[in-house]
């Protein structure tokens, strides 16, 4: 044994105890770290970091009940952070009279409150908190529950435990909206700097004031348990959302599967998202933007495939709903390609990519069924953001959160901009620059309205150009730093929307569409060359089926079928008005396959795509645009449209003496810059100039015979010539569509894409049947006034167009490429004008 | 210098112990992440508070084993709520209109015995809405129609001096659990030649 000096022992000591201070130390400091890597993730779940299907997802515990006495602190309760399907590493073991308990978390803080309610946040240090934003009930009509010993916890049977697993899941995605939007008010958008100093954000700058951060504070409720088998839905009317559950199985509910929570509350943020700015610069004004317009409609679709990316956000899964319709039924969705349950041939190769519009039918589970359905389509979009989120990890050096927050964050701007009712975009353009006008008209509905849900609506192509502007002047902002000491490249987010079909846009439109000021900025524009894969038509290509025994047009007229249709537009409001005139049980209709007095009827146009590319989004127009003209106090069809119809002998318009170059006000030339509004905004100094004389019009004009001519006139011509009153009109106080008009909310018909040299019913072929399945959003619904003579003609000029259209959204040859603006769309420029003319038979 | 030395290691360990005891207690206290949610909620804490002062201080006076029992004795109509309002049609003069346009076209396709479902009207808010020299009185009125398949909710902005229906708008977006959604039938396809 070697001798040490005591002194020499005390010294080694010492130092012994120091390194062993030190080591505690580090190991204290790696404790600290994790803890603060932790508390980066809001949900506290175990895997997070994941980015796939796979990975080490599990549940902390093998409970075998929820019991209040395993949790140690009041106001905690434990949930599913995932659903079992994903906790569960044998997917043999699950099955629906299985005790969930064994997949609960550790315990969570739920809420301090006494009730499962919540405030939202306002900004920093102000007053505008939301008191009782949001908050969970069983069911509508059922009482709140309470804390059981000062806990959230309740066995996993019951409705309880989904109330708490829902509020504790609403209040994550709540919260990232809310941080996500005051980390923009005051960090990225400022919406109080001069946008040349930072960017023209859609956020106002009365957001918290005006309490527009979640709608004007009017309370969100979830109810957690539905008495719906088979559904969930978000109901804007009641600003509430309720989760079903399984039909097959009863006892599988829709609360267990948090990805169908965060769906559904994805429809309810859009629903904040699309409002901000209304509510924010409006007053009293209670008209509101919605998701959707119709049964199918891209605006729909869209959002689905943004919901189904909201809860990759929150579970960055490849699939949303893997238990519910994974599990038990069939149904799940994928949100990338490289998703098992593609096709073959499906990969995250650009070329291989889900893209717009060939895979708007696409059923990845059943690749053999064609359908039209909103969230079928809406995969494009959850597909590109969940792309986009990765490349932005890899390009960036970001990681998952950071890189989905900054894309939530633009699409939080692009739904702001697109909703915006008040017709401003931002707080420094004029008013104008979005959706026309907020002007109320003679009727009471603001135009603003009218575009945003028919005229304008949000398309694949609106929505990628708009959420395309602003991640260009954020994330892809040549003076950012942000993306590893740089910026996103504009050239990669343009090749990624190309390689989804989505570079459908030529210039980004960053002036908006002003009457006057719509091409007056500067825009950035795309590079061409990364248009490879986005195919772009030319709209005359588009037309009815003019092959040899092919009909042109397709009338529903058989009673149950048209009454089944008027009971579901209806059931779901969205038509507001069907005339006094028409019978309440069709009797009129009787099924002829022809229009006859009394009936409504239902049109599906035989579309013909003539080009050698897909057409996606067809939409035809059937409500009133400009063009007639008033000459000795009656309408006449102006014939200086495409369409040269109808011919000076046939009642067209005199155009003889107008200047094309300065056209006037009540000329055919001239294009009303307020869809004709006599109470719109005028004279000021953003304002149009006064109009006279022009009027928004029906499509349908009636045929006149006279003894010396035969002639097109308007309806109201045609009432004073065979001397019906006006109070037998259709609407007596529109005697412009006393015989025949379109029924409001079925004025306008989709069809989701049409193949190369084939026609819609071609194309959307049902493979059991052979035969195209109709959607009520395909057809155009008519009145018919039962006083209509027997052998009157008519001839209805509608309006098409469709979304990859090259020439439907702007002139790439005038102004470079910017949108054509708001007012030009009452006319005929972004349209191509197709004709039905029918004689009415008894 | 011992003393010193022997100082700083026992402040080192007054620090360390302090500092494990706080991380393994993290738990039970909120996290960093929670308290500006905490100071957040602080004010809606204290109104809540005080609604239930009554019926907290009688269950604090009820404690057993250390927890509170729960005793569902909140009175829920004292919590408030900024949803909106929607109280009872009443006699409002456009009701009957209204009823009458809503039961239109509803007897169910199928059956034309069937009655209509049951439509439940709520009143909103009226709304005066300045544009220029016209004023528009616009009244907000909840529709519910209770279709025993289908139930549905929309509201209907209503001419107050008309009755006529000026919008409809807040309608339902659905998630079915199946893929195919209502379709027209094939068999009632007519074509017109031309």
């Amino acid at each position: 044994m070697i001798w040490q000096s005591p002194e020499l022992k005390k010294f080694k000591l010492s130092k012994k105890i120091i390194n062993d201070v030190i080591c505690f130390i580090s190991i204290l400091f790696c404790f600290v770290l994790m803890g603060c890597n932790s508390g980066a993730n809001p949900f506290n779940a175990v895997g997070v970091g994941l980015d796939d299907t796979g990975g080490t997802r599990s549940s902390n515990s093998e409970l075998s009940q929820n019991s209040w006495q395993s949790i140690d602190s009041p106001n905690y309760g434990r949930v599913l952070l995932y659903s079992p399907a994903i906790l569960e590493k044998n997917p043999s073991q699950l099955d629906p009279e299985m005790n969930i308990s064994k997949y609960l978390s550790k315990p969570v803080f739920i809420t301090d409150n006494p009730i499962l309610q919540e405030s939202c946040a306002g900004n920093n240090n102000t007053n505008t908190e939301i008191e009782t934003c949001y908050n969970v009930i069983e069911d509508a009509g059922v009482a709140f529950i309470e804390k059981s010993y000062e806990r959230w916890a309740f066995d996993v049977k019951t409705s309880s435990f989904d109330q708490v697993q829902t509020f504790y899941h609403l209040k994550g995605v709540i919260d990232y909206y809310l941080k996500s939007l005051n980390y923009l008010y005051n960090n990225q958008s400022q919406p109080a700097v001069e946008p040349g100093l930072n960017y023209n954000t859609s956020i106002p700058l009365n957001l918290y004031d005006s309490k527009a951060h979640f709608l004007a504070g009017d309370t969100f409720t979830a109810f957690a348990r539905c008495n719906l088998a088979d559904n969930a839905f978000f109901d804007t009317a009641t600003n509430s959302m309720c989760l079903g559950f399984l039909g097959k199985f009863p006892q599988v509910k829709a609360a267990h599967d948090p990805s169908i929570i965060q769906h559904e509350l994805g429809h309810a943020l859009t629903n904040v998202m699309l409002n901000i700015r209304t509510i924010a610069k409006t007053t009293n004004f209670p008209f509101r933007s919605e998701i959707k317009y119709s049964f199918y409609d891209e605006a729909g679709s869209i959002n689905e495939g943004v919901a189904d990316f909201y809860a990759h956000i929150f579970d960055q899964r490849d699939a949303v709903f893997e238990y519910l319709f994974g599990t038990f039924s069939s149904g799940f969705r994928p949100v990338t390609e490289t998703h098992q349950l593609h096709a073959p041939g499906i990969s995250t190769e650009p070329e291989d990519r889900i893209s717009y519009p060939h895979f708007v039918n696409y059923v990845p589970d059943a690749p053999e069924l064609i359908i039209e359905d909103v969230h079928q389509a809406g995969m494009i979009i959850s597909h590109f953001l969940t792309a986009l989120k990765r490349d932005l990890m890899t390009t960036c050096l970001w990681d998952h959160e950071t890189a989905a927050k900054k894309i939530f964050n633009v699409i939080l701007e692009t739904y702001a901009y697109l909703g915006d009712l008040s017709a401003t975009g931002n707080d420094y353009y004029p008013h104008g620059t979005v959706n026309l006008g907020s002007d109320l008209d003679q009727f009471g509905s603001p135009t603003s309205l009218l575009w945003y849900s028919r005229v304008r609506p949000v398309n694949f192509r609106s929505w990628s150009q708009t959420f395309a502007r602003f991640f260009v002047q954020t994330i892809a902002k040549s003076s950012s730093t942000a993306c590893n000491k740089s910026y996103y490249p504009k050239d990669k987010l343009e090749t990624m929307l190309d390689s989804y079909g989505l570079l459908l846009f030529d210039n980004y439109n960053d002036d908006g569409n002003h009457h006057s000021q719509g091409h007056g900025g500067s825009n950035h524009v795309i590079n061409p060359e990364n248009r490879l894969k986005t195919t772009m038509v030319d709209k005359d290509l588009l037309g009815l089926d003019q092959r040899e025994d092919a009909s042109q047009v397709f009338v529903f007229d058989k009673r149950r079928d048209i009454l089944s249709a008027l009971e579901s537009l209806l059931q779901v409001g969205l038509t507001e008005e069907i005339s006094t005139k028409i019978d309440s049980e069709l009797i009129h209709n009787n099924g002829n396959g022809q229009v006859s007095p009394g009936e409504v009827v239902g049109l599906a146009f035989n579309l013909y795509n003539s080009s050698n590319s897909e057409m996606g989004g067809v939409q035809i127009l059937a409500n009133d645009w400009d063009h007639v003209k008033v000459e000795n106090g009656k309408r006449k069809p102006c014939p200086n449209f495409s369409d040269e119809w109808p011919s000076s002998d046939e009642g067209a318009a005199d155009i003889s003496d107008e200047d094309p170059s300065a056209p006037l006000s009540g000329e055919c030339q001239f294009i009303t810059k307020t869809n004709g509004n006599p109470l719109a905004s005028t004279g000021g100094i953003n304002d149009p100039a006064t109009e006279i004389n022009e009027f928004p019009h029906p499509v349908c004009f009636v045929q006149i015979t006279d003894e010396d001519a035969t002639y097109w006139a308007s309806q109201e011509e045609y009432r004073e010539k065979v001397g019906l009153e006006k109070k037998d009109c259709l609407n007596e106080d529109d005697s412009h569509s006393c015989f025949m008009r379109t029924i409001k909310g079925g004025d306008s018909a989709f069809y989701s894409r049409i193949e190369p040299n084939k026609s819609w019913s071609e194309t959307v072929v049902d493979p059991a049947t052979g035969s195209p399945t109709y959607g009520i959003h395909n057809l155009i619904f008519f009145e018919i006034n039962r006083e209509t003579p027997p052998g009157t003609t008519f001839d209805c000029r509608f309006r098409v167009r469709f979304t990859n259209c090259k020439n439907c959204w702007n002139d790439e040859t005038k102004y470079n490429g910017d949108d054509f603006l708001d007012y030009e769309f009452s006319g005929e420029k972004p349209f191509k004008i197709l004709h039905y003319q029918f004689t009415i038979f008894n | 210098m011992k003393q010193k030395k022997l100082i700083i290691f026992i402040f080192i360990s007054v620090v360390a112990v302090g500092s494990a005891f706080f991380m393994f207690n993290n738990e039970k206290k909120p996290a960093l992440a929670e308290k500006s949610r905490e100071k957040i909620k602080a004010l809606q804490k204290r109104r809540l508070q005080r609604l239930k002062q009554k019926k907290i201080s009688k269950q604090r006076r009820r404690k057993e084993s250390g927890f509170t029992r729960n005793n569902r004795s909140i009175n829920k109509k004292a919590i408030s709520s900024n949803k909106k309002v929607w109280r009872d049609i009443g006699n409002y003069p456009h009701k009957e209109k209204m009823i009458k346009h809503f039961s239109r076209f509803r007897k169910s396709a199928s059956s034309s015995t069937t009655n209509a479902p049951p439509i439940e009207l709520k009143l909103g808010k009226l709304i005066e809405k300045k544009q220029g020299k016209k004023t528009f009185s616009i009244r907000e009125v909840l529709v519910s129609i209770n279709h025993p398949k289908n139930p549905s909710n929309f509201i209907a902005l209503v001419d107050e001096k008309t009755g006529r229906i000026i919008r409809k708008q807040g309608r339902r977006i659905t998630d079915p659990f199946s893929k195919i959604g209502k379709r027209l039938s094939t068999q009632g396809l007519q074509q017109l030649q031309h």
